[in-house]
């Protein structure tokens, strides 16, 4: 009985031990890894759109399921695009894409920031190779095998199909979503916009 | 002296006569998953390493404290927190390589490696003694992974720590960097190892 005691307090005090140097370490921690995680985006969406000087993060729009977010692309004051971040199911797991979009909808470029692919095959979708042919197409995308005949197709990289769907379902979803946000936030302004001319007409 | 010869002597062993991959077969797990370039299999024998420094030394502190009945557990507490502030480090400071590590990092808590020393080594010896040992196994490690990842590397991508080294027009062979390659790999080697122990 003893014995139980004694053995149980002994855990008891190197979990806590443990537990408290755990906190310790994440506070220290937490702001960095933060910042990390928003330089990681901000150069990614810098390469995506090079012209941007600024991106701003959409927090005021409800998101659909796999859209994690929306940011606004700045040049100066005027807009210049939009990168929608979205994810898919891959081969090896979630992949994680930026789709830039310009003010019509039309696919800037693209850029996969996450994924758990075969290196070699899946995992050259984060090549330059594969991530161009995305450049200034107009979604939805279907994935061909071989060359791909119209403007909508994606040739899918050997061996990795799979891989390539995702990507493309990524891209399609990102695209879908970008239509109905474009047409609620210019809605949105219009709205805003009306208000304030008819507050200045009634103001005199 | 005494001293400084003992410890030379954890170092010859544990790189070359009783490497804890090549000879131990310990930590397996890790050893074949992420050795597909030099440079992951250096960073995760780094990694390890440091987590058995860390480790060995604790655990040899509160070896005196610790009922034989509860050593199990406390052994993986011990390691499961350093475990993961190495991983709450390199996600703040070096996301690279928290990136290409990914899923492993929390694997070190059941490499075997590391319990193996704890059990073995760490909850019999003075903590200098078991930090000596966890660095010598953890370099140990690090070298028989980093060999690894090189051969693989070479043999899949034609590059060396990521930089070119054959000529491009040699033929990558891609099942080098897939799982059958690490299999393949290690085998080789142990075999040549073992052939070469024989002979003496």
């Amino acid at each position: 009985m003893n014995n139980i005691i004694k053995n149980a307090s002994v855990l008891f005090i190197i979990s806590l031990v443990a537990g408290l140097s755990l906190a310790l370490v994440f506070t220290i921690t937490e702001e960095p890894i933060k910042e990390q995680n928003i330089k990681i985006q901000n150069e990614s969406m810098r390469t995506l759109i090079r012209d941007a000087d600024n991106f701003k993060l959409d927090e005021s729009y409800t998101l659909p399921n796999d859209i994690k977010a929306v940011f606004t692309a700045f040049s100066g004051d005027s807009i210049i695009g939009y990168v929608v971040s979205s994810s898919s199911m891959g081969y090896g797991g979630p992949v994680d894409v930026f789709t830039a979009f310009d003010t019509n909808a039309n696919i800037i470029n693209i850029d996969i920031v996450g994924h758990a692919e075969t290196p070699g095959l899946g995992a050259l979708a984060d090549g330059d190779d594969f991530k161009n042919n995305f450049k200034g197409l107009t979604a939805p995308l279907s994935v061909v095998k071989g060359l791909p005949s119209t403007d909508t197709e994606i040739e899918a990289i050997t061996s990795s199909t799979i891989t390539t769907k995702a990507v493309v379902d990524a891209v399609n979803l990102s695209s879908d979503f970008i239509n109905s946000y474009l047409a609620s936030v210019v809605s949105n302004s219009f709205d805003s916009l009306t208000k304030i001319i008819i507050k200045e007409v009634s103001n005199g | 002296m005494a001293k400084f010869n003992k410890y030379k002597e954890y170092f010859s062993q544990a790189l070359i006569s009783n490497n804890p991959v090549f000879f131990q077969a310990l930590g397996m797990c890790p050893t074949l998953g992420v050795t597909s370039t030099a440079i992951n299999g250096f960073g995760m024998g780094m990694a390890t390493a440091t987590v058995l420094v860390a480790s060995n030394f604790f655990i040899s502190l509160i070896r005196k404290i610790v009922p034989a009945e509860v050593r199990i557990p406390s052994f993986i507490v011990v390691i499961a927190t350093f475990v993961t502030i190495i991983q709450f480090i390199l996600k703040a400071y070096v996301p690279s390589l928290d990136a290409s590590l990914g899923l492993f990092i929390p694997l070190i808590v059941v490499n075997c490696l590391i319990l193996a020393r704890a059990e073995s080594f760490a909850s019999k010896n003075n903590p200098i003694d078991s930090l000596f040992d966890g660095l010598a196994m953890g370099l140990g490690f690090t070298f028989a992974l980093t060999v690894l990842g090189a051969i693989r590397e070479l043999l899949g991508s034609g590059t060396l720590f990521n930089m070119q080294v054959l000529p491009e027009l040699f033929p990558n062979t891609i099942m080098m960097i897939l799982p059958p390659g690490a299999f393949l790999t290690l085998g080789f080697i142990l075999a040549f190892i073992n052939y070469k122990r024989r002979d003496k």
